[in-house]
């Protein structure tokens, strides 16, 4: 699963195209950007659309952006170091490109360790002098935010001097440039130059007459980005926008900012800008960039296709379709949904529109467009066309390693989502594919699909559907296995079934996957049946489970499990200096030594004191939570109510504690012993009334029991304490 | 001098008794500050002294590193030296839910900073700054314990928006630590596919009446004079239309009126900037005359001290042209 990036806000309107440093502000949630998907995009499409692929960000991975900095400095410089013909090291072009200011160009040249064949190079020569030019013209093209608070770097003046004062430079070395390299980049600088002048016209005029004689590379698409920015400045917009169109189509740079800037207003600059294409190839760009960016994806693909049948630009909106399918349908949410389910007839018309094109239109992309079709029909229950369609896409093939794992992942699927029952011919037949999915977190897993795989939400969907069939066809065990539910160990027997099935010697190979994907081991689940014979005060049995439960029987219960207090203080025992600390297993043994000691009449006060002190700690309400939190039964539930249903009643559950406190009472030889064995009886007594409690009784507190007894012990030290406590016990 | 101070004290009850009628103000929104010879003329028909005039927002959106000042105002021409100008900030209620205690003062300082040097900028000499923000009981402690700072580095008194939610209940929502409120009456309801208008709807604003007397701090009233449409599709809002108003649509053959404020796309298309798919949606929300003379009514009504200013959101000629020329004056004298 893919973290989120997000970036400090804004970008400056883009027509400028103007280089702006955006900080960089890692993750927000976990959740994907993409939502609920079974369908990775990076499997079928061309991965310089990539940032068009549906995504809760403003671009798909790249948040709002790619630093503009950044944007061409590797190509720029590999073409720079090619035209160069090693003229010049790589080391030495880029320090000269990236690591110079207009004002230190002379004293680096000095002092870079270059041979007088290099001085002498006229290539070199002419680069040096280009980019003398270049530097000064940073000044007015290249500017970062640093300080977001200052209003007048926001503001940003642009230095409109030295752009006019550029211009003349720029038009000057125009005139007598012959190469072509040379060429492009000098009129780009100079139609930038113009625009950041102010001379939006002019800069447009720069273009347009020298458009025909460049060959159509990056610099090319640089300077159309600028005559569309200048077109812009102009109020030109249908023409500007049919300008980032051709950016959009030619340069994979600048496509988010192309796009950003693409922004019709009303119908007539619109259907302007279709009229100002050449041909359906431009007019089927135009139709990509507002499905894209308006969300009306079906509706260009039909126009697209129209224009250009089975055209590639129609590959990213199909994805973005399909990838909001996934999200308005309820397959993923609803585990009882995709069987018959009833879609609507848009969406139905909408799925047939795109079988139609699969099957009628050539598409380029045949593989997408089958395994899309496809994947669409396995969501909506028509699994023979599905498999139609996989195997379709199958033989087709692809050399995209993904394309190989979405392609096991949608047949595997479409399998056990059209089968009814789970038969042993059914587990044998998907066994190794099953065990290649529960498994492909697994770094050393065969073959890595890497971190763009989308498979955990089908995976989940596998396991539910799987589990449900088992359970229909009464193999909880298996059940269980792929899909843990929590009422499963709330019955003993079946607890016990499990734990035989796991500890079974001789396992058939589904049986060992089975057990490979349970939530729980042997160990957990000793562990369990120790805290519950526990509760139930079974010591002997308790200390037989907890010998077979592993690491939990050395496991130091934070707190002094026979303290009791009168307000309950969990943090307060779990901090206080203990001389004597128990280990799960310990405090199972010594309460069985104190169960003995009464039995023979030892110290029956204390011992039943204690041992209600336990048995109240063992509970929610007490100190040792931790003694029953568990794998099985779970953690960290701050109310009764977080506690699942099968284990709240074991978990709340006074009566040990009120057993014994009763015997302490019986046993007690003064008054002080007295009131405070009424006072923790009277606890229980409020944990239970809590427990029973209706939501519309707002009473904190009523005059149970044990209170009414312990006024009869007014006179003890017992009594005032309590009532330094708890003031509302007054009467 | 003991007769003087009898003739004073006789004076002073009869002043007492002649209600001024408000002062009308505006807020003004735009990103860029222009002001044309059309709302020149509203602004001295209305002798308008005051102009609140949103300089920046503050936000900080989920994932960020830090706060943010976006989309600072810039200036098309220098205001008019006799108008007051009286800088406002805009601050999302999520930034006092993500700035730590210890930076508030780093906060105030950095807006003080921001509405200084714009100013500069713009020859603006301010006497006041009001900061707009809805906080919440979660955000209260640091959004007061920040004004204060700002009170400090800013050196001049501070007003603060109060929304209706605010003046009904406030004892959870506190008092803000500022010499005056702005009362928003506006904005009463949820921006959703339901019948109601989100911006006033009389029985919301029955509610919240009967409260503002009893508000501890002395108060502006602002009123609505905006409109929005808002676009929905498979029940869904969308986005908002910024200031667009039947007549855009009712002219339109791309919609069909299907009810009172209601248009359906009856096609794809684009219209002002907006994209709009086949069977989306408009709600047309705006307030008419009647309505601002209805809330006049209401408030005083409920109301026996006097307002001494009346803010209309917000001034562009996109709202004020809606309404006949002499719509301020009277809804200032209705409350008179």
């Amino acid at each position: 699963m893919k973290k989120r990036f997000s970036k400090i806000l804004p970008l400056l309107s883009i027509s400028s195209l103007a280089a702006v440093v955006i900080g960089l502000a890692c993750a927000g949630g976990d959740w994907p950007e993409y939502g609920s998907s079974g369908f990775t995009p990076e499997a079928f499409a061309d991965s310089s659309y990539s940032p068009f692929f549906l995504s809760d960000q403003a671009y798909y991975k790249i948040g709002y952006d790619v630093p503009a900095d950044d944007r061409f400095k590797d190509a720029n410089l590999q073409e720079w170091s090619a035209w160069l013909k090693g003229a010049a090291a790589d080391s030495v072009v880029s320090k000269l490109l990236y690591q110079t200011s207009s004002k230190n160009i002379d004293s680096v040249l000095k002092a870079l360790p270059l041979n007088a064949g290099t001085r002498n190079n006229s290539r070199f020569k002419n680069f040096i002098s280009y980019l003398r030019k270049a530097k000064l013209s940073e000044r007015y093209a290249s500017y970062s935010i640093d300080n977001w608070w200052d209003y007048s770097e926001k503001k940003r003046t642009i230095d409109t001097q030295t752009a006019s004062q550029m211009i003349t430079a720029w038009k000057a070395a125009l005139q007598t440039q012959k190469d072509i390299f040379l060429r492009q980049r000098i009129i780009f600088q100079l139609v930038r130059a113009n625009y950041f002048a102010g001379n939006y016209a002019a800069a447009l005029q720069v273009f347009e007459a020298n458009k025909a004689q460049m060959p159509s590379d990056r610099m090319y698409f640089r300077s159309l980005a600028y005559a569309a920015g200048a077109l812009y400045k102009q109020k030109q917009y249908a023409k500007a926008n049919y300008y980032y169109s051709l950016v959009f189509a030619g340069s994979p740079e600048q496509r988010p900012s192309a796009h950003f800037s693409f922004h019709p207003q009303d119908e007539a600059d619109w259907n302007s800008a279709l009229a100002l294409c050449k041909n359906n190839a431009e007019k089927a760009t135009l139709w990509q960039m507002l499905g894209i960016s308006y969300g009306d994806e079906m509706r260009s693909i039909k126009a697209i296709n129209q224009l250009e049948a089975g055209s590639e630009k129609m590959d990213v909106l199909l994805l973005r379709w399909i990838n909001k399918f996934e999200q308005s349908d309820d397959f993923f949410s609803d585990p009882n949904s995709y069987r018959q389910r009833a879609y609507d007839t848009a969406g139905r018309q909408q799925i047939a529109v795109i079988r139609q094109i699969a099957d009628n239109s050539q598409p380029k992309n045949a593989p997408l467009w089958q395994m899309g079709a496809g994947y669409l029909s396995m969501l909506t229950g028509n699994y023979q066309d599905a498999d139609h369609r996989f195997s379709k896409a199958a033989k087709i093939g692809s050399t995209n390693p993904l394309f190989t794992a979405q392609l096991r992942l949608l047949t595997l699927s479409r399998k056990l989502f059209a089968s009814t029952t789970m038969t042993k011919a059914l587990e044998q037949e998907c066994l190794p594919d099953l065990q290649w999915l529960m498994n492909i977190d697994n770094p050393e897993q065969n073959e890595p699909t890497g971190a763009d795989f989308r498979y955990s939400d089908l995976r989940g969907k596998i396991r539910q559907e799987i589990s449900a069939r088992y359970r229909k066809q009464g193999e909880l065990i298996k059940a269980e296995c792929f899909f843990h539910s929590s009422d499963y160990f709330g019955d003993s027997l079946r607890t016990d079934q499990f734990l035989q099935f796991l500890q079974k010697p001789s396992k058939t190979p589904y049986e060992h996957f089975c057990v490979s994907i349970n939530r729980f081991s042997a160990e957990d689940l000793y562990e369990y049946k120790a805290i519950v014979s526990a509760l139930k005060t079974n010591l002997p049995q308790a200390i037989g489970f907890m010998e077979k439960a592993g690491k939990a029987q050395a496991f130091e219960l934070p707190g002094n499990p026979f303290n009791a207090r009168i307000n309950d203080c969990h943090d307060c025992d779990h901090a206080a200096a203990q001389k004597v600390k128990y280990s799960n297993l310990q405090l199972l043994k010594k309460l069985q030594d104190m169960q003995m000691a009464i039995a023979q009449n030892k110290d029956v006060y204390n011992n039943a004191r204690l041992l209600g002190n336990a048995y109240y700690n063992l509970t929610h309400f007490g100190n040792a939570r931790a003694f029953y939190e568990s794998a099985v039964m779970g953690e960290g539930f701050s109310q009764p109510e977080y506690i699942d249903s099968v284990f709240r009643p074991m978990l709340t559950n006074m009566i040990p504690a009120i057993k014994y406190y009763q015997i302490a009472f019986g046993a007690a030889t003064n008054n002080e012993q007295r009131a405070q064995m009424q006072y923790l009886l009277a606890k229980c007594q409020r944990n239970q009334w809590f427990m029973a409690k209706s939501e519309n009784d707002t009473r904190d507190s009523i005059n149970w029991d044990g209170f009414k007894n312990l006024r009869q012990y007014t006179d003890t030290k017992y009594y005032q304490e309590v009532l330094k406590e708890c003031g509302w016990f007054r009467p | 001098m003991f007769l003087r101070a009898w003739l004073f004290l006789l004076f002073v009850p009869f002043l007492a008794c002649q209600r001024p009628t408000p002062a009308i103000s505006f807020y003004y929104w735009k990103t860029t500050y222009q002001v044309s010879a059309a709302d020149q003329q509203v602004l001295a028909a209305n002798q308008v002294l005051n102009l609140y005039l949103r300089y920046f927002d503050l936000d900080w959106p989920p994932g960020a590193k830090e706060v943010s000042m976006l989309a600072p105002v810039k200036f098309g021409q220098t205001p008019d030296s006799n108008l007051h100008i009286i800088p406002v900030v805009f601050i999302k209620n999520r930034v006092f839910l993500q700035t730590p205690d210890s930076l508030l003062v780093v906060l105030a300082e950095h807006v003080a900073a921001g509405i200084q040097s714009i100013s500069e900028t713009a020859g603006i000499h301010y006497r006041e700054i009001q900061v707009d923000c809805d906080w919440t009981r979660r955000t209260r402690d640091n959004y007061f314990k920040f004004l204060t700072s700002l009170k400090t580095k800013a050196a001049v008194p501070l007003s603060a928006t109060i929304r209706l939610h605010q003046v009904k209940y406030p004892v959870q929502s506190g008092i803000p630590p500022v010499s005056r409120g702005l009362l928003m009456y506006y904005n009463m309801g949820y921006i959703a596919d339901v019948p109601e208008n989100s911006i006033y709807e009389e029985k919301n604003a029955a509610k919240y009446a009967a409260a503002i007397p009893d508000y501890p701090l002395p108060m502006d009233l602002a009123l609505p004079i905006f409109s929005w449409g808002i676009q929905i599709r498979n029940g869904k809002v969308l986005h908002l239309l910024n200031k667009m108003n039947e007549a855009d649509f009712a002219q339109d053959s791309m919609f069909e009126k299907t009810a009172t404020n209601r248009y359906k796309a009856k096609q794809a298309g684009f219209k002002s900037g907006y994209y709009f798919q086949e069977n989306d949606l408009v709600k047309i929300e705006q307030v008419s005359s009647s309505n601002l003379k209805e809330i006049a009514a209401g408030i005083r009504a409920n109301k026996q001290y006097p307002f001494q200013q009346l803010i209309f959101y917000d001034f562009d000629a996109r709202n004020y042209n809606r309404y006949e020329k002499t719509i301020f004056k009277d809804i200032a004298a209705a409350l008179h």
